[in-house]
């Protein structure tokens, strides 16, 4: 937590946090981290892959929401980034695979395969981001959500 | 063995969350059908797709379903009883509560699966028009019940319409108001 | 005492369903899945089937797939606008 954020804890801009919570997810922030990508980069050796590894990525969004509610992330930021690995995603296939370069070149496969699974699992990542921000910090048009 | 009654757990965790009273409770049902299915990956060797699916299924979506639950409010309906002291007895509850209007009300409100609570109260009309907590206030008067429903809020859109089309039946004279208005505007 | 009884119903069903599998195995033509599990690690240098059909077999399965996830987002964000969004909508350009 930088300093501006425990100033405006402090000024009472925030509810207070539980202090566990605080430690505990702060632990285990760099663990979900690795996780994330220790199931992405192991996409064709386990049965995790990109999707698997994304989803792990996202709760990165959900414990930063829970210790520290400020929408400050920009959810446009990251939907754009999810549009440019969408985008990647689109195109390498469309480069290496239907050529058929891939099956061409034994050595690459590997390295295709990992390209892929970290190009999905970032996708997935961000643009589940972008759906739990949007839901979490979604304050209500006037008079909709009174019903 | 473990995987058959893992299974069947799924199964009866899926039926309690269609036959949950309350919304909340559904979702944790389905949070906890969601772990048993993690806990089944795991029985097949697959524990990456356990941690994936208790992260989404468990986290992910239960944050989402809680999220929008939140925005559900509960509707609270003031039943005014102004200068009557009779209106706040035992008697007269039970009278109001079996009366064709407030039987329409709640069943508009069951059908919608919004949550009403009927309050009777002592507070004047004006009072209850300036608290926003009330969405709809209803004042028995000579030859019927008058209905002032709040002008922020869709549901008594919703509301006016249904006793415009039959409000003659049930005597109710539906009123908007917006929160703030005293009596004489309104 | 209806919930009972549905949940008697749903056990039933899955009872019937996992003793009709149990008991009657269809065999589908085995050609396919026999050469996938036979030949996937020669074709695709991946070290598990399910990821050589998602990533070389059946690549576009996967491309539309993060193409669904895009299109559910953009659906997202037109349902939950946010402050800045709103603010440019309404008329009067005042942030409620």
């Amino acid at each position: 937590m930088s300093p501006e954020e425990r100033t405006a804890r402090n000024a009472g801009e925030l509810p207070e946090q539980s202090l566990i919570l605080e430690v505990v997810i702060g632990f285990l922030y760099p663990f979900m981290l690795l996780l994330g990508f220790h199931v992405i980069l192991n996409g064709h050796y386990t049965p995790g892959g990109g999707f698997q590894g994304g989803g792990v990525l996202a709760t990165l969004f959900i414990a930063r929401y829970v210790v520290f509610p400020v929408n400050d992330t920009g959810s446009e930021q990251l939907h754009l980034n999810q549009r440019f690995f969408l985008a990647l995603i689109l195109l390498a296939p469309t480069g290496l695979l239907f050529t058929g370069f891939v099956n061409r070149n034994p050595e690459f496969q590997s390295l295709y395969l990992t390209l892929m699974d970290i190009l999905i699992g970032l996708q997935v990542g961000f643009g589940l981001g972008v759906a739990v921000l949007r839901f979490a910090f979604f304050q209500g048009v006037g008079k909709v959500w009174r019903l | 063995m473990i995987e058959a009654g893992t299974v069947i757990l799924m199964g009866v965790f899926a039926a309690m969350a269609i036959h949950a009273r309350l919304l909340r409770q559904a979702v944790i049902y389905l949070a906890v059908f969601s772990l048993l299915a993690a806990f089944l990956y795991v029985l097949y060797a697959a524990p990456e797709l356990a941690v994936a699916e208790a992260v989404i299924g468990s986290g992910l979506v239960t944050l989402l379903y809680l999220a929008a639950l939140k925005r559900n409010r509960e509707y609270t309906i003031a039943l005014l009883a102004e200068g009557h002291r009779y209106r706040l007895s035992d008697a007269y509850i039970n009278y109001m509560d079996r009366t064709r209007a407030i039987q329409e009300i709640r069943h508009f409100f069951e059908l919608r699966e919004l949550e009403s609570q009927l309050v009777f109260t002592s507070i004047t009309l004006n009072e209850a028009l300036a608290d926003p907590r009330f969405s709809l206030i209803l004042l028995e008067e000579r030859d019927g019940i008058a209905a002032y429903g709040s002008s922020d809020s869709y549901v008594m859109d919703e509301l006016e319409l249904v006793f415009l089309m039959h409000g003659g039946e049930s005597g109710v004279r539906f009123i908007r108001y917006t929160p703030g208005d005293t009596e004489q505007d309104v | 005492m209806s919930r009972f009884l549905s949940a008697i119903l749903v056990l039933g069903v899955l009872a019937a369903v996992l003793g009709i599998t149990t008991a009657h195995q269809e065999i589908l033509e085995p050609q396919l899945y026999l050469y996938i599990t036979e030949n996937f690690k020669a074709d695709t240098g991946a070290h598990n089937a399910v990821a050589a059909i998602l990533l070389n077999y059946r690549m576009y399965d996967t491309m539309f797939e993060a193409l669904i996830l895009l299109t559910a987002i953009i659906g997202m964000k037109q349902f939950l606008p946010s402050q800045e969004e709103l603010a440019d909508a309404t008329e009067d350009g005042k942030k409620r």
